[in-house]
């Protein structure tokens, strides 16, 4: 069972990094596009309505899998050529970016109109009120669904590995398959279900934590 | 009412002319491989006059073999989408041993004694371990490591690994030109080993398989594709202007094909090595050798020396 167990440390170790890391920034990026979608969706301006819409029906009803060979394999046959690394980031940001904006969008329309009314009132305008008064408050009410958009991230990630990206399975599916028949299968298996674990549990708990710390607030 | 009968029929024509041009590029196709076919003649092997007990009996009993071959490497083991046969050197010795124990080769209808299913590099131990294929013969390297888990006759086959770059590339004439270069691999090959072994230096990125990696060379994303030389000259062959092999003098490991089927199987293993030498002392290895990567281009090589090796 733990043949060789330092070289498949090492290498779920250097898998579980690029999973995390990888994680980590497309997290930011759907953040800033999906809190950009969701601005646009409540958005007076009926453009901006159709598109968001329009992106959020794309990447709710693409998969996540499909989006990713369109732009490792088909972007670069018209000019765009980039490491996988930079694809699996773009499409992993893209696709949550859609879930993002539609839990903000509800938890904007969450936020009791009369607080849009008084940013009005003192003169802010459309964007500045979203800026300061809605869109802090929209957040504490969406943490846990957003927690889970995360959780929902890190298992997403694992698909990167089709467009070669050596994260955490892509690792595993190395280790299972080599040529020397070094590692133990099941050692294998529980121990990359115990990183993703290690990743999403502690995730799992600060979401608890900051939701509670969001209602005492209120 | 009368602009969409219009349309309709603007729309079959256009797709009428589309598809007598696509058929057109087929049937050209289709014909310089029958005249290949008729110039290298059909095989002199006979059927053996005593079949070992175990797999080869089972083989016999059942009426069919079946054999694990790969469906999307060129030379070596494509399915031909045209007439869903599978062609290239490994298809050739799977038929070599067709006739080897039934006498005939049938690959259709329901008499059919020959049936190939896809292998991958990653499914093809699942298949023999689970009796999903009698034997694989699929660019499957007889390394001494394997020989603990299969059994291997041959080797029918000895190429090596090199590496494949885009036709323009200048910057890449040796194996070592690919230190901090991306070199993409198939997921599960031998070649990882091998390539990390040679060049440490070299960044190596895994995908599906080797069309993917051609691919992605295309594209540009990995600067080359390393694995055995018979494969990247399939690729080559396909589109000459996109590609190019390394020069011979940079072949770095040995690749000894083998026919892979399930360990212990020493008496068939057995049989199929007296197959394979017959195919070197008849000419048939040589035709099987003309119809594929002779074909493409490459130089005959010596036939190798077979293994048999004692049963562990």
């Amino acid at each position: 069972m733990f043949d060789n167990f330092d070289l498949m440390v090492d290498a779920m170790g250097q898998g579980l990094w690029v999973t995390i890391w990888v994680t980590t920034v497309s997290f930011i990026v759907a953040l800033i596009i999906g809190a950009l979608l969701a601005m646009m969706h409540v958005s007076p301006a009926p453009p901006a309505r159709w598109v968001a819409t329009a992106y959020t029906g794309l990447f709710k009803n693409v998969p996540l899998l499909a989006i990713l060979f369109i732009l490792y394999f088909g972007f670069p046959k018209i000019g765009i050529v980039l490491p996988s690394w930079q694809w699996a980031i773009i499409g992993l940001g893209t696709y949550t970016a859609a879930f993002v904006g539609e839990t903000l969008r509800s938890g904007i329309n969450s936020i009791d109109l009369g607080q849009a009314e008084a940013a009005r009132s003192i003169g802010l305008t459309f964007g500045q009120s979203l800026r300061h008064i809605i869109l802090p408050q929209a957040f504490r009410t969406v943490i846990p669904p957003l927690g889970s958009l995360l959780t929902a991230l890190v298992k997403n990630s694992s698909l990167v590995l089709v467009i070669g990206v050596p994260e955490l399975s892509a690792q595993a599916q190395r280790l299972i398959n080599d040529n020397q028949d070094r590692f133990d299968l099941w050692a294998v298996i529980l121990g990359v279900a115990a990183c993703y674990l290690i990743v999403n549990l502690p995730i799992s708990y600060f979401i608890r934590r900051a939701e509670r710390r969001a209602e005492f607030a209120r | 009412m009368r602009i969409t009968r219009k349309a309709a029929l603007v729309g079959v024509a256009v797709a009428a002319l589309a598809l007598s041009a696509c058929s057109g590029e087929a049937s050209q196709q289709q014909e310089a491989e029958d005249q290949l076919q008729e110039e290298v003649g059909t095989y002199s092997m006979t059927q053996a006059e005593e079949l070992p007990a175990g797999l080869i009996a089972d083989i016999k009993e059942r009426g069919k073999l079946v054999v694990g071959s790969k469906y999307d490497q060129p030379l070596i083991g494509l399915k031909n989408s045209a007439t869903n046969k599978i062609e290239g050197h490994d298809a050739e010795i799977a038929r070599l041993l067709t006739l080897r124990i039934f006498g005939e080769v049938i690959e259709e209808g329901d008499n059919a004694n020959l049936e190939f299913i896809e292998t991958t590099s990653q499914n093809r131990e699942t298949y023999i371990n689970d009796g999903t294929v009698d034997v694989v013969i699929a660019s499957y390297s007889m390394y001494p490591e394997r020989l603990d888990s299969f059994d291997f006759a041959g080797p029918y086959f000895f190429t090596g690994q090199n590496v494949m770059v885009s036709a323009d590339n200048e910057d890449i004439t040796s194996v070592d030109d690919l230190a901090g270069k991306n070199v993409c691999i198939a997921e599960g090959s031998g070649s990882i080993g091998n390539m990390e072994e040679r060049n440490p230096d070299a960044e190596i990125g895994t995908l599906k398989d080797y069309a993917a990696c051609a691919e992605s060379l295309e594209n540009g994303t990995h600067d080359a594709v390393s694995t055995d030389s018979t494969i990247l000259y399939g690729f080559v062959q396909g589109k000459p202007d996109a590609f190019k092999v390394l020069d011979e003098s940079n072949i770095f490991s040995d690749e000894p094909y083998g026919i892979a089927m399930k360990f212990g199987e020493t008496e068939a293993r057995q049989f199929m090595n007296d197959m394979i030498q017959e195919s070197f002392d008849n000419g048939d290895w040589a035709k099987a050798f003309d119809l594929t990567y002779g074909g493409a281009g490459m130089a005959m090589p010596e036939t190798p020396a077979i293994n048999d090796y004692e049963a562990k």
